[in-house]
């Protein structure tokens, strides 16, 4: 038997379980692991300035001011925080989510919507960053930063993603990306402004 | 829109069923052509040559799920065009890679051509997928049904790609060996 025939008769495998398989299976992980999360999280929240870069891990927080060069790039050294998280796709024309267990990382939540919007692998999250219009200043040798009141986050995406978002339904299709990435973490935390850019 | 209602449109010959298909499934069939063939021109042909397929199909099927129905005509036109297209086959894509990984089930040498024979076979796989546990059953059709990388799969299902690689492998073995068992000719 040739690799090509076996490849197209595992296409006719029963259609109820090759629907059932478009969402992954619920994590039967017990309820002590799930206790063990809920502590680690807890000690990461104690930790008030862990807790504020943890809160941005993996994004870039920098000022919107070009002459303000304090960036933070908080992958690296803190613990991941988990918990459910909103994954917003399309269906018949609406927006609509479903939760699931993630790192609040934003490559994991990326990689969630692209599975519920069945977007295909090549799509790819280059990078968010959140900026604010926070000022540094300097006097007598001392540097002080002053918080902004404006956050902006820019989310950069490969450009064979614009293919999805200028075809039928693109704009709920955008929507709903916005919606995921500007929605998961710190409930108190949403931008101000959100960016969509597509990386050349 | 439902897929009664845009089945209910192919019935009516009306040309909104093809739209709406497209809307609603567009997603799901670039994704899965792009897996097989990674080469995202040839994918869009397959994927508008399924629009067509699926208009000549209904009438006279009426399929109960129209996603796996219109999924699988993707899946069968990105597999024919990888069979013709060398380049993607060497290239590297998950239709490539995929192949590579069930010549280990098969000796490429026998043949099940016959229709009943296939449809057997059919039968005895799905009766085989039955027989894996849920998590086994979701990695192994999303990878060789929706042709899935390894590393989406392990994200999916929160595992690391070598645990997905190791299920993989065990629930081919377990396919060998349960269709040699029922005497087929692999």
């Amino acid at each position: 038997m040739k690799k090509e025939r076996l490849f197209e008769l595992l296409g006719e495998a029963d259609e109820q379980a090759v629907t059932a398989a478009m969402t992954p299976p619920k994590k039967s992980g017990t309820s002590a692991k799930r206790l063990a999360f809920a502590a680690a999280a807890c000690i990461v929240l104690i930790a008030g300035a862990v807790f504020l870069r943890q809160q941005f891990n993996g994004i870039i927080v920098e000022n919107l001011p070009a002459g303000s060069e304090e960036q933070y790039s908080s992958q690296a050294d803190t613990a991941v925080a988990q918990g459910d998280t909103e994954i917003y796709y399309v269906q018949n024309g609406e927006i609509v989510s479903a939760t699931e267990w993630l790192s609040w990382e934003p490559q994991e939540v990326f990689a969630a919507w692209k599975r519920q919007n069945s977007i295909a692998h090549d799509v790819r999250l280059i990078s968010v960053s959140i900026t604010d219009n926070g000022t540094d200043t300097e006097s007598g040798g001392v540097a002080a930063h002053t918080a902004g009141d404006r956050t902006v986050m820019t989310v950069t995406v490969s450009r064979e993603l614009r293919e999805y978002f200028d075809g039928e339904g693109g704009d709920l299709l955008e929507q709903s990306l916005q919606k995921t990435m500007t929605g998961y973490g710190d409930p108190n935390f949403t931008p101000d402004e959100y960016r969509l850019v597509y990386d050349n | 829109m439902e897929d009664v209602k845009i089945i209910e449109l192919y019935y009516e010959r009306d040309k909104r069923a093809i739209d709406e298909t497209a809307a609603k499934y567009g997603g799901l069939c670039m994704s899965i052509s792009m897996n097989i063939l990674g080469v995202r021109e040839d994918a869009q042909e397959c994927v508008n040559d399924t629009y067509l397929r699926t208009w000549e199909s209904i009438p006279p099927h009426r399929p109960s799920l129209l996603s796996a129905f219109v999924g699988k005509i993707a899946r069968n036109l990105s597999i024919n065009r990888l069979s013709r297209n060398t380049a993607a086959k060497r290239g590297g894509s998950q239709g490539a890679l995929i192949l590579d990984e069930l010549s280990g089930i098969v000796s490429g040498s026998g043949s099940v051509e016959e229709e009943a024979e296939a449809k057997e076979m059919i039968r005895d796989i799905n009766a085989f997928i039955g027989t894996l546990s849920e998590e086994q059953r979701y990695i192994f059709l999303r990878r060789y049904w929706y042709c899935d990388s390894i590393g989406d799969i392990a994200k999916s299902c929160k595992k690391s790609s070598n645990a997905v690689t190791v299920s993989l492998a065990r629930t081919r073995g377990k396919l060998k060996e349960y269709l040699t068992e029922r005497g087929y000719d692999l």
